[in-house]
């Protein structure tokens, strides 16, 4: 079957869907992930050859464009308008005192949306596009008049395309509406894949974007556990979201949920040791470490999202409406953190504590080795610790948290998640973050992670330099480890509503290597 | 048989010119042009167009296409739709403080009669 294809119709749904449908007339729901990417894909395909084109835009200087009216129409009111009712088999439109570049930047941002365009630009291709009301841009331009719009306008600039690099647009100043996405700079070199194409990265995020019906949920649960064998370091870093929003037009409000207000992001240096280290940990402990992808997404966001996920908030539509992909030049990148930050003799000092009886919390704390690898290590070399680690537990409370068993366990800490589970959403921010960054090997890598076709048999890359950022480096005796851990310390599903099998899957994984 | 000529003319040939032309573009009948400003659209033709306007012949000449579609940049449309009625009409009405923009916008399309240095000026009659 092809990747990104599932046969829903092999979960019989009328437990998790309404299906209108009687006894014995079940109705099954099939579909393919991939179709919306695979649309958006293919069109951009034909512009490039000009297949299929029904018109022609003409700008100064008799520099002609080809376009599919059904793309104008589709990202613009103002062409759909005129287009409706000129029905010829090939029209022109011509465009006085339109600049080629205006219209090549315009015409690539709605087959792709997105564009890169130079500072000086954007003055002349926002007020083309705002003529011409191509959506997200046109859309912009309204929100700009409101008087009650908080975005920073820098002067002579439009609104939420901020000049950062002479050749490129980054996003406006974070919005704290939305959760700062997550990004995966160090990822498995095993999917240190050819450069991404574009076209592979819309899909791929989109993918991931459109997951949100329980049916892929469950589906993508039950992929996770075998992907999620793999080693990945998300990590915070304020940017925007925007192009997230953008590339899911409406249907990702899930990950794109917008941090509860209450908890506004903080972009302090996260503190290394001891977080997530203990599943439990209560609220003062995970406000300290709020800025920790692991603990924030797997248990308050995953509750919030279970319980409050339906409506999604009032504001959303609208930027969704409005959403404009701004791009983030690779010049720009954030802090990355380094995924450890500990030294070989941190950890043997810890693992020598926790022979002489101090529990591993404690000495995962006093070395600032992560818990979950010291764990793990100790539990390797055969010492019993004070305190194990309760991880049934965890899972249960995740799995009662989020019914789909989508909910992501937090991961070791050096920034190698052992994570049994993947949130998908999470993969999701993160990806869109790699996206931004340039990290497309990275983001490759968890596309495939979230993939249930990603390759089952765990992969053993060789160590690179845990200093480079994006050079993968899992440490895969680690997840080896966990994997093992997980197999002896699991032999029970977990008790989520309707949570399918991961151990099994777990276990299937570990057994192969 | 002598091949006399007779000399054939209708008195109201210009008017009704005029008025069938003006009858066709409310009809919107065999309309091929599609001029569009500011969000709105209106329709026209091309002979009447380039008939009037130096701007449109050379812009409709190099682009021969069934039916263009031309999206005039900086033209609001009230402008433009005066300018369209001067043209099949050969007259129109405008408010004073419109005025200047009108003609501005007639001289960048080079509208006969408007923006021409002319050999004779059209003549502007106050109303109301």
């Amino acid at each position: 079957m092809y990747p990104g294809s599932t046969f829903e119709g092999v979960l019989p749904e009328s437990q998790l869907r309404k299906m209108g449908s009687s006894e014995g007339q079940q109705t099954f729901c099939l579909k393919w992930n991939h179709h919306k990417t695979n649309l958006v894909e293919i069109l951009e395909a034909l512009i490039k050859v000009e297949t299929y084109v029904d018109c022609t835009l003409v700008v100064d200087d008799q520099v002609t464009f080809k376009a599919h009216r059904v793309v104008l129409a589709a990202n613009s009111p103002y062409f759909q308008s005129i287009l409706a009712d000129v029905p010829m088999d090939h029209c022109s439109i011509l465009f006085p005192g339109v600049k080629d570049f205006e219209m090549r930047a315009l015409l690539e941002y709605m087959y792709t949306g997105e564009v890169n365009v130079t500072q000086a630009h954007i003055p002349r291709i926002m007020k083309v596009a705002e003529q011409l009301e191509v959506k997200g841009l046109f859309d912009m331009t309204e929100l700009r008049r409101r008087p009650g719009s908080s975005e920073r306008t820098p002067a002579a600039s439009p609104p939420r395309v901020v000049p950062a690099a002479p050749s490129s647009v980054s996003p406006p100043v974070s919005n704290s509406r939305w959760p700062p996405p997550l990004t995966a700079p160090v990822l498995s070199a095993a999917y240190d894949s050819a450069d991404m194409n574009p076209l592979k990265r819309k899909k791929l995020s989109s993918m991931l974007a459109t997951r949100d019906t329980p049916i892929l949920r469950n589906v993508l649960a039950q992929a996770t556990p075998i992907d999620s064998s793999q080693p990945m370091s998300l990590v915070c870093h304020p940017v925007n979201q925007e192009s997230t929003r953008l590339h899911s037009n409406g249907s990702a409000h899930e990950s794109e949920r917008p941090v509860s207000p209450q908890r506004p992001f903080d972009y302090r240096p996260r503190r290394l040791s001891s977080r997530a280290s203990s599943p439990h940990y209560n609220r003062s402990d995970r406000s300290e470490d709020a800025h920790s992808p692991y603990t924030e997404r797997s248990f308050e966001d995953d509750n919030q999202r279970s319980f409050h996920s339906s409506p999604p908030p009032a504001n959303f539509q609208q930027d969704v409406r409005a959403g404009l992909a701004p791009y983030v030049p690779p010049q720009q990148k954030p802090e990355w953190k380094r995924y450890k930050q500990y030294t070989r003799s941190d950890i043997m000092s810890a693992i020598e504590c926790v022979r002489n009886g101090m529990s591993a919390l404690q000495a995962s704390r006093k070395y600032g080795v992560p818990s979950r690898t010291l764990y793990d290590k100790v539990k390797k070399l055969g010492i019993t610790t004070s305190r194990p680690m309760s991880r049934g537990v965890k899972r249960e409370s995740n799995g009662a948290a989020f019914p789909y068993g989508l909910s992501g366990t937090s991961g070791s800490e050096d920034g190698t998640p052992t994570t049994p589970l993947i949130d998908p959403s999470f993969l999701q921010q993160a990806l869109e973050g790699a996206t931004r960054d340039g990290g497309r090997e990275a983001l490759h890598a968890m596309a495939l992670a979230a993939a249930a076709h990603a390759a089952l048999t765990p992969r053993t890359p060789p160590r690179s330099s845990p200093q480079s950022p994006r050079s993968p480096a899992p440490h895969d005796d680690d997840h080896v480890e966990d994997l093992s851990v997980a197999r002896r310390r699991d032999p029970d599903p977990p008790s989520g509503v309707i949570v399918p099998p991961r151990n099994f899957a777990l276990d299937c994984g570990s057994e192969r290597d | 048989m002598g091949d006399q000529q007779f000399f054939l003319k209708w008195n109201d040939f210009q008017t009704n010119m005029v008025t069938s032309f003006r009858h066709l573009r409310d009809e919107k009948s065999f309309t091929d042009v599609t001029l569009a400003c500011e969000g709105q659209t209106c329709k026209a033709h091309k002979m009447v167009l380039s008939a009037c306007s130096p701007y449109f012949k050379s812009l409709l000449e190099e682009n021969p296409s069934k039916h263009p579609i031309i999206i005039l940049k900086d033209v609001s449309y009230l402008h433009l739709q005066a300018i369209l009625e001067f043209m099949y009409a050969g007259e129109v009405n405008v408010s004073q403080e419109q005025l200047p923009a009108f003609l501005k916008t007639a001289a960048r399309l080079k509208v006969k009669g408007l923006a021409e240095p002319p050999p004779q000026m059209p003549s502007i009659k106050r109303e109301g």
